[in-house]
């Protein structure tokens, strides 16, 4: 998919930080580290998997790329036909026409869309905000989206009450689509879904991706989902990466702790799968009240005086993976083996 | 068959009586659940996995909901012989023989517990109120007591502060741990969970897991777990029930139906989920179509509109008998037996 290594998007040292008040006087007191310090790139027409445990930052991640929210700092830049755009430095004007260029899928299929709008408004909605296309034009293009999603023509005139789970989610991609973006950041876009329609999704995605050229940073926490469909994986942690690598290699070859009790955590669909699983004690650390040193050192099994006082940055252990642990070298980590499932 | 059964349902049809009509939200579903065991029962939203527990503990707001037919058998004994059983679905859902029995015999946890727990009490005040009433001859004093103790089983730290903390202030993995305290308070014989991990995060998903299990060797209780995550379903249950619009479809010990799936649509569901622990594939194997809409439920097998194996003339004529094909397991499933629906008791009969 991604043979040429052109970059799309880079994203250096991002930070979202929210200001916590109190008080009468509604006086900042301290902040939300959401996102802290994020540094990533994506390839043109790959897909990156973003994956962590609730509240570890990955959502915000998203929605400060496609700049729903003004980050506190750091850079996003996206590599548009040889020029360079710093998205965290446009003006309104200039973000609002930028726009077109990256959208997003939500996790909710019955939150996102607007009730009171048929699906030929919906999926027609951005063209007409981006002055693309109106009238008969807009009609053929709504159209011919709606149909590439898996719908029928016959549902434009409908509501988003008349149509399950599935088929909202699938109006919700042909919305994002329809204006041809070049970077999709789909956040938990299968995870409201019934398992035999996740499948579906999943899919369709995947099609989709392949015949509209699209980049996709796919947000999900069910590891086996969001290894299917990527080509790397990030892994968050209380608002840092913590591991990169391609997808295989991150899967076998895990070399952060956190990414090893991650997979070990997922259950399989084998009852004799009775691998000793890597419990991991206590929950994650308050973003608010990050731990000095790595944030995970409080969980992990092989902490060591270093990881309560200095804070391992991101390293590129072997090319192309790159691990913030202070002993990514040293220890020998457990990741999936494919050969044991296949002697039950 | 039913000599270490603690609960067997036998034909229950619990319907919803709505201005569009009757949704036959369970509709003739029949298992035991034996002492010390753990049954699965596994399905997608709206196949009636919920609706079904939430009969056994008579749940289910009347109207429009409404147990049409068929028994909830108890077994009082600890053999179990017939003698003594209680029939739920004959009892008052208001009266004071099922309130007897929620929580003290049979106690639930549920998915959100965010939403289970009463916001404006403390979780130790909600336990010791369920300690008190279930349990004669405990005074307050010794019941906060007991309510410290059982927060500190299910693995909660500090457990003399948290029980005078309100559930906003806890995290979902520990407030999913003072609910099972709570359900768990009363030495229950049957757990009901209901969807208990599907709103935490894998690790703390693992965590709950594990306690659960372990608590279920130590008290020796029997658990009905519903999910509808196949992983968690693998890991947890010692038979599991495969529901597709309130019936069920396929059921098996956990080893036979992930080994030998019969019912297309529990191949379906096997096929269409990734594996994390084998090589990837190109493209998931999904199930075509989409769950029907209540009131346009296919005639003949339910999910015949979207089988891959589907036999005209066959499929679409006749609702398949959930039929014994090998020996404790059963699929309904015109491919494996030609027992139709409504002859089985004749057949057996005869």
């Amino acid at each position: 998919m991604a043979d040429d290594n052109e970059l799309l998007l880079e994203v250096n040292d991002l930070r979202m930080y929210f200001p916590i008040h109190k008080g009468l006087l509604r006086r900042t007191t301290g902040y939300v580290k959401a996102v802290d310090g994020v540094s990533l790139s994506i390839k043109k027409g790959e897909t990156l998997g973003l994956v962590g445990e609730s509240g570890c930052g990955k959502t915000t991640t998203g929605r400060c790329i496609v700049r729903v929210y003004q980050p506190t700092g750091g850079e996003i830049v996206f590599h548009e036909e040889g020029e360079i755009v710093d998205i965290n430095r446009l003006t309104r004007q200039e973000l609002k026409a930028f726009r077109r260029n990256m959208q997003m899928i939500f996790q909710d299929p019955f939150s996102s869309l607007n009730p009171r709008m048929t699906v030929l408004e919906l999926v027609g909605e951005p063209l007409l905000a981006h002055g693309i296309a109106r009238g008969q034009e807009l009609e053929d293009r709504v159209a011919e989206m709606v149909r590439a999603v898996g719908l029928r023509v016959e549902h434009l005139p409908r509501y988003p009450h008349s149509f399950s789970g599935g088929q909202r989610q699938r109006i919700g991609i042909a919305r994002a689509l329809v204006q041809r973006p070049k970077l999709v950041v789909c956040d938990e876009p299968v995870s409201a879904l019934d398992v035999s329609v996740q499948s579906q999704v999943v899919n369709l995605l995947q099609d989709l991706q392949s015949d509209l050229d699209l980049t996709y940073l796919f947000v999900a926490h069910d590891m086996s989902v969001v290894r299917q469909v990527s080509n790397r994986i990030a892994v968050m942690y209380v608002g840092k990466l913590v591991e990169v690598a391609e997808s295989e290699e991150l899967l076998r070859n895990p070399k952060h702790p956190y990414s090893e009790t991650l997979l070990s955590a997922v259950p399989r669909p084998n009852p004799h799968h009775h691998m000793q699983r890597l419990n991991l004690e206590g929950e994650p650390a308050d973003p608010a009240n990050a731990p000095p040193g790595c944030v995970f050192h409080p969980r992990c099994r092989y902490m060591e005086d270093i990881c309560q006082t200095e804070v391992p940055t991101l390293i590129e252990l072997t090319p192309g993976h790159h691990v913030a642990c202070h002993f990514a070298d040293q220890l020998a980590l457990q990741g999936i083996d494919y050969s044991r499932s296949h002697q039950a | 068959m039913a000599h270490d059964s603690l609960l067997e349902i036998k034909n229950l049809m619990t319907h919803f009586h709505l201005h569009e009509g009757i949704v036959r939200a369970v509709d003739g579903v029949s298992f035991d659940v034996r002492r010390g065991q753990t049954l699965g029962i596994i399905g997608e939203s709206g196949c009636g996995k919920s609706v079904t527990v939430h009969s056994i503990l008579r749940l289910v707001p009347s109207p429009p909901g409404n147990i049409v037919d068929g028994q909830i058998l108890l077994h009082q004994g600890e053999n179990g012989m017939g003698a003594g059983a209680i029939d739920l679905a004959q009892l008052d859902p208001r009266g004071a023989q099922i309130r007897a029995i929620r929580g003290a015999e049979i106690s639930m946890v549920f998915q959100e517990p965010m939403t289970s727990f009463g916001p404006m009490h403390t979780i130790g005040n909600q336990i010791i109120e369920t300690i008190l009433l279930h349990q004669e001859g405990v005074e307050s004093s010794d019941a906060r007591a007991l309510a410290i103790d059982n927060l500190r089983r299910v693995g909660i730290p500090r457990a003399e502060q948290i029980v005078d903390a309100y559930p906003h202030q806890l995290s979902g993995g520990m407030r999913q741990r003072a609910m099972i305290a709570m359900a768990l308070s009363c030495t229950p014989r049957l757990l009901i969970a209901d969807e208990p991990t599907t709103a935490l995060d894998v690790t703390i998903q693992a965590q709950i897991l594990e306690l659960l299990m372990a608590l279920q060797e130590e008290v020796g209780m029997a658990v009905i777990f519903i999910t509808h995550n196949l992983g968690v379903i693998a890991e947890v249950a010692d038979e599991v029930a495969v529901m597709y619009l309130g019936r069920i479809v396929e059921q098996a010990s956990v080893n036979e139906l992930f080994d030998n799936p019969q019912h297309p649509y529990t191949q379906g569901l096997l096929n269409s989920i990734p594996h994390i622990d084998e090589e990837k594939l190109p493209r998931l194997r999904a199930i075509e179509g989409v769950v029907p809409d209540p009131y346009e439920i296919p005639s003949g097998c339910a999910f015949s509109d979207r089988c891959p194996s589907f036999m005209p003339g066959t499929c679409d004529r006749a609702m398949p008998a959930l039929d014994e094909t090998v020996s404790g397991h059963r699929v309904r499933c015109f491919l494996y037996s030609d027992v139709e629906e409504g002859l089985v008791e004749v057949e057996n009969g005869g």
